[in-house]
């Protein structure tokens, strides 16, 4: 498949589909390169890839779900490589990468349903940013018939916060939008926090919206729990030690890294270290932020 | 196989709890494991799929009837492990818990059948519940013996209320050192009284303050030493009321917090009320103002809640028959003690 | 605790009678017990100090007489130590000399006769004998039981041994027995409703002294040739120091003598003695008025404006006259707001304010200390009131309001002190154990709540066993939000700038 029509696959089911996740779509997109390759050899498959995925992470995309999400679906796919012949190797390819993929699928129900039962009666949650694990959970605890208000930061640069108030205002929920900076303001009104995460990482802190570490530093000082909403497909093995050492491509989207001097760019995301984060809610269950390299160490060790 | 016949052991189990003629949690252990293996041992179940099924409805029925006693639950969940293991010991075949690992390599005909019968099952099930009761009698002792490692000469320990384990492991350390013992007497219930006048007779040198001392204390004292009624999932505490501001104070001062605690107190619950009401059980409020403060009672209200959530941050260390291990390290336990698939029954 | 000097070990001696018993029981003489010694008769005490000094002198002259011995066991001991080793070759003139004394004072101790020997071990009790000495002369037939008890508290808790009033005798039913003599009779009932704790609370306390004082002033007659001054002076001390046996006097008792005493030393010499006596009545109203009555007043005020007129639950500790005057004036203007009292044992002092509130009309909630966590949830203020203020802002108050304090810090619930600032105090104190009561040692195993009976009745039978009462404790000024007095609401901080104001306005 050539760079333009992966472009434009990747690119119409993140347009069309707004449901799905970043990662889930270039997933797709790698499985619809396997089965429309003609490549000869599995070496050549995996070589394809990989340029696939670089060529993904080279549009204005956020590019931590891309790369969480393709070093799972890669390992998935290396680990089936049997001395057969081509045509049965990608034949199984095809079938574990629909299976992982329809795994992927229900990881996001797994979460709700578990995540849905912390939402108490009379509670106050604040949300940063638009989150679909973190919309679902919510639009499911409603469902139950359960009373709450939600507080969603406007999240600049891109609002995405209002469209997240939409969507609770559609689904019913008494929803109200606040400023980035009047995170601290608030805080003593809520009862916790929830969030979803671009990516988690190894030390078991999580890559999200920027404004995220700032909602968590505030949560611990006024002693509010912090839980993250993620799938476990976004698990990543990333140790970033501090902001500077989340690696730019994470941060700032492709355009900007070749044009602008990077010292005065806004940044897209930041880190949240483990110690601020109460627990997370993921398809393995929930988790305490040490069971998250626990995890990680057992897949790739 | 009728319900009414199948529940009137746990049925006898719940009332006995409930009139607290099984009071301590080490009681309650024996007795459900008894239950369980008078349950394996002597009813028809044809195989390994139908005796969990059986036992994940007693596991019901005691989280309906008593939803704050988790040890009971968690000893048969244990037990439910316990079946799974043995099942894929003498069927050999393996299945893998649910991790990002297997998410990856997971094939789709990997998941056990627990529906085949297999003959050897009921025996081999048998002979490790009978060492696994061996493990529940000893644990105390184990837990005892590790006194010596943790405490040091002329250490001050504060301990709070009545605990026998507790008293078990300070009187072992005693024997090879002499410490002071400080014992928060524990309103409404007064537990403290009697554990200092056990302790003194053990020749411990004890000293017995009201609750409202501790933080006047606390800057004195070298470890904190206390008991649990539950271990919750993020390694925090469901403990008796009052230790949450104990522990406070001894974050405050740095003094570390030690846990003594059976493995059957591990739960895989999450605490998910912020509000500390919904999680806690409310006793008799003539414990806390008698009868005869006269007719204030009528236009007064009580509150004497029975148990204290303590939140992980403050525990430093979780102390079983196994040894120690951080709070951080719980989830750990839990996924050896149960299987994953068991724990929201 | 201890000073490095008299550094006193876990069984009750200095190093050197350490050492010197060592030394003794070395020689493995029956030496008899130290604890029988301490019923010989007191004159010892005095005669031993001389004695003291004969043993000082003794070994020189031991030495001398036993100069020969002492030559062939030195030779004995060389030939051993060339054999065995080469470093005990190497023994100074000092060591030797100091194990030669060693050797001869148990030789000594050895032929002397029974007489001698004990005058070491009574060496080992002056220390402990010479802060009993005065009170043993008082009677004899109060002594045996007197000792143990005195004996039992030396050996009780360490961390507060520094605490426990030596000076206080206890008759056998556990009443105090203090001298009387030349105190005016209103003091002296003052006296016993301190002791027996019928009167609690700074603030009454303080007011309770200032009418008694007022009493005293009225009631003076000068002797001839003394001035009606400085014979008040000495009599209000004969006084004062009575009632600091019968109780520690409270920081709010000590500024309000203080300032009266002040006034004192101000008082024109030139008027009449009714004058005097009229003007000193006159100071005594004014600073009630003043410091407390008005102060009282203000703070409750200030607070008032910080209690919203509905919803509000506040959480209050043990029982404070100036909080229950707050939350009843808070409740005459008619704000909506929920009273949850903690209390705390053994005093169990909240039961009192519920009482008054509950009369008044609030809705309380009564909690002990330990439901604290449990409540503070629904909680929106916390006030507590102070026994004292520290200059390094740390707040003196009744055992338990630090840990409310901690508590609501956790769940991050603002706490409010409310102190009138005549109880600011220039003592500095980080710790509750420097400075502070202990309470009745009985008290704990009164029950009222339970049917049976607690096991610590019998404590006194086990010398292991002991319980112990503290009446305040201390709480750091990071866990305070404010400090609400008459002049601001200020930052716990600020207690020495006020100190420092109030000093000045009196120059």
């Amino acid at each position: 498949m050539e760079e333009q029509k992966i472009k434009q696959y990747f690119l119409k089911i993140i347009k069309e589909e707004e449901d799905v996740s970043i990662g889930v779509a270039a997933i797709r997109t790698l499985l619809e390169i396997i089965r429309q390759s003609k490549s000869e050899t599995v070496q050549e498959l995996e070589l394809i890839l990989k340029d696939a995925i670089n060529i993904m992470k080279n549009l204005n995309i956020p590019v931590a779900g891309i790369t969480s999400g393709c070093e799972l679906f890669l390992r998935f796919i290396t680990l089936t490589t049997l001395d057969a012949s081509l045509k049965e190797v990608r034949a199984r390819m095809l079938e574990r990468g629909q299976m992982f993929l329809k795994k992927l699928n229900e990881s996001r129900n797994k979460i709700v349903r578990i995540a849905s039962d912390f939402i108490l009666d009379g509670s106050s949650i604040l949300t940063h940013s638009r989150s679909r694990v973190v919309l679902q959970t919510l639009i499911e605890a409603s469902k139950q018939q359960r009373q709450f208000h939600v507080f969603v930061t406007i999240s600049a640069p891109d609002d995405s916060g209002k469209h997240m108030h939409k969507d609770l205002e559609a689904a019913g929920i008494p929803c109200t939008i606040i400023l980035d900076s009047a995170i601290g303001y608030i805080m003593e009104q809520v009862n916790f926090i929830m969030v979803g995460a671009e990516s988690v990482v190894e030390s078991g802190g999580i890559v999200n919206k920027v404004g995220s570490y700032t909602m968590a530093v505030c949560a611990k000082e006024m002693k509010k729990p912090f839980y993250v909403l993620t799938e476990s497909f976004k698990f990543t093995r990333l140790f970033p030690l501090n902001q500077t050492d989340l690696p730019a491509e994470y941060k700032y989207n492709s355009e900007k890294r070749k044009n602008i001097d990077l010292q005065k760019a806004h940044p897209l995301v930041d880190y949240t270290p483990p110690s601020y984060i109460t627990l997370l809610f993921t398809d393995l269950g929930i988790l305490t932020p040490s069971a998250i390299s626990d995890e990680l160490i057992k897949l790739y060790l | 196989m009728t319900h009414k016949e199948d529940l009137s052991d746990i049925n006898k189990l719940i009332s006995d709890i409930k009139q607290k003629k099984l009071i301590t949690s080490y009681e309650i252990a024996l007795k459900t494991e008894e239950i369980v293996e008078a349950l394996i041992s002597k009813r028809n179940w044809k195989h390994a799929d139908e005796l969990m099924d059986l036992i994940k409805l007693c596991i019901k029925f005691c989280t309906e009837c008593l939803p704050q006693e988790a040890t009971a639950t968690n000893i048969m969940r244990h037990i439910l492990k316990v079946i799974r293991e043995e099942f894929e010991v003498v069927s050999k075949k393996k299945t893998e818990i649910q991790s990002l690992h297997q998410l990856v390599t997971a094939n789709p005909n990997d998941v056990l059948d627990y529906t085949t019968p297999l003959k050897d099952l009921k025996m081999s099930l048998l002979d490790h519940l009978s060492e696994y009761k061996v493990e529940l009698e000893t644990s105390t002792d184990n837990i005892a013996t590790q006194a010596a490692e943790h405490i040091h000469t002329n250490e001050i320990i504060l301990t709070v209320g009545k605990s026998n384990l507790v008293e078990k492991f300070l009187k072992n350390a005693a024997k090879k050192r002499s410490i002071n013992v400080i014992v928060l007497e524990q309103a409404p219930l007064y537990q403290g009284h009697e554990m200092a006048a056990r302790l003194a007779k053990a020749n411990i040198q004890t000293t017995i303050i009201p609750d409202s001392a501790v933080f006047a204390m606390m800057s004195r004292v070298n470890k904190v030493i206390i008991g649990t009624h539950t271990v919750l999932a993020n390694g925090g505490l469901r403990a008796a009321s009052g230790v949450h501001s104990i522990a406070l104070a001894a974050k405050r001062y740095s003094v570390p917090v030690m846990v003594l605690s059976h493995m059957y107190k591990f739960s895989p619950i999450y605490s998910a009320s912020h509000k500390q009401e919904a999680f806690n059980v409310m006793a008799s409020p003539a414990n806390v103002l008698p009868y005869s403060s006269g007719p204030i009672l009528n236009k007064v209200q009580v509150l004497n809640p029975v148990f204290d959530y303590v939140p992980p941050e403050l525990v430093t260390l979780f102390i079983s028959h196994q040894g120690g291990n951080a709070p951080s390290y719980v989830y750990r336990l839990l996924s050896e003690l149960y299987h994953q698939d068991d724990y929201y029954l | 605790m201890s000073d490095k000097k008299g550094a006193v070990g876990p069984d009750g001696l200095t190093k050197k009678e350490r050492r010197a018993l060592k030394v003794q029981a070395k020689q493995g003489e029956g030496n008899p017990a130290p604890v029988e010694n301490k019923t010989q008769d007191n004159k010892k005490a005095v005669a031993s100090e001389k004695d003291v000094k004969k043993i000082a002198d003794t070994p020189v002259l031991a030495e001398l007489s036993e100069k020969e011995k002492r030559k062939l066991e030195w030779q004995k001991k060389l030939a051993e130590q060339n054999v065995s080793n080469k470093e005990k070759e190497a023994l100074s003139k000092a060591e030797l000399k100091h194990k030669r004394r060693e050797q001869q004072e148990a030789q000594r101790l050895a032929k002397a006769k029974e007489d001698e020997s004990k005058k070491v071990p009574v060496k080992v009790e002056v220390t402990v004998e010479k802060e009993k000495s005065p009170l043993k002369k008082v009677g004899s037939p109060v002594k045996k039981p007197d000792i143990k008890k005195n004996v039992k508290s030396m050996q009780k808790v360490q961390l507060v041994q520094h605490l426990y009033c030596e000076d206080q005798l206890k008759s056998e039913f556990g009443e105090l027995i203090v001298n009387y003599k030349n105190v005016h009779p209103a003091f002296i009932r003052l006296g016993v409703q301190y002791s027996t704790k019928t009167i609690l609370g700074s603030n009454a306390r303080c007011l309770a002294l200032l009418s008694a004082l007022k009493h005293l002033v009225e009631d003076l007659h000068t002797p001839p040739k003394q001035e009606y001054c400085r014979y008040l002076e000495s009599v209000l001390q004969t006084c004062t120091a009575y009632l600091q046996n019968c109780r520690p006097l409270a920081v709010s008792m000590v500024n309000a003598l203080r300032h009266f005493k002040l006034q004192l030393t101000h008082i024109n010499n030139k008027l009449s003695d009714n004058e005097k006596k009229a003007m000193l009545i006159e100071v005594i109203e004014i600073y009630i008025n003043d410091d407390i009555k008005k102060a009282g007043d203000a703070i409750s005020l200030r607070v008032n404006e910080k209690i919203n007129k509905s919803g509000d639950v506040i959480l209050t500790y043990g029982c404070s006259s100036l909080i229950r005057k707050i939350l009843l004036e808070a409740h005459s203007e008619g704000k909506d707001f929920e009273v949850i009292v903690a209390d705390g044992r053994p005093l169990l002092e909240g039961r009192e304010l519920l009482r008054r509130l509950v009369q008044a009309g609030i809705r309380c909630s009564y909690v002990l200390i330990n439901s604290l966590s449990c409540v503070m949830g629904n909680v929106t203020k916390v006030l507590l009131g102070a026994h004292a203020l520290l200059t390094n802002g740390y707040v003196m108050s009744r055992i338990g309001t630090a840990q409310v304090a901690l508590v609501a810090n956790a769940f991050n619930k603002p706490v409010l002190v409310c102190c009138e600032t005549y109880k600011f105090s220039e003592k500095v104190q980080t710790d509750s154990f420097v400075h502070n009561e202990i309470g009745d040692e009985n008290a704990l195993s009164k029950i009222d709540t339970a049917q049976d009976q607690s096991p610590l009745i019998a404590f006194k039978e086990n010398s292991k066993l002991m319980p112990l009462t503290l009446l305040y404790d201390v709480t750091p000024p990071d866990m305070v939000t404010a400090v609400v007095t008459e002049l601001a609401i200020l930052p716990c901080t600020s207690v020495p700038v006020v100190l420092r104001i109030n000093a000045n306005e009196v120059n």
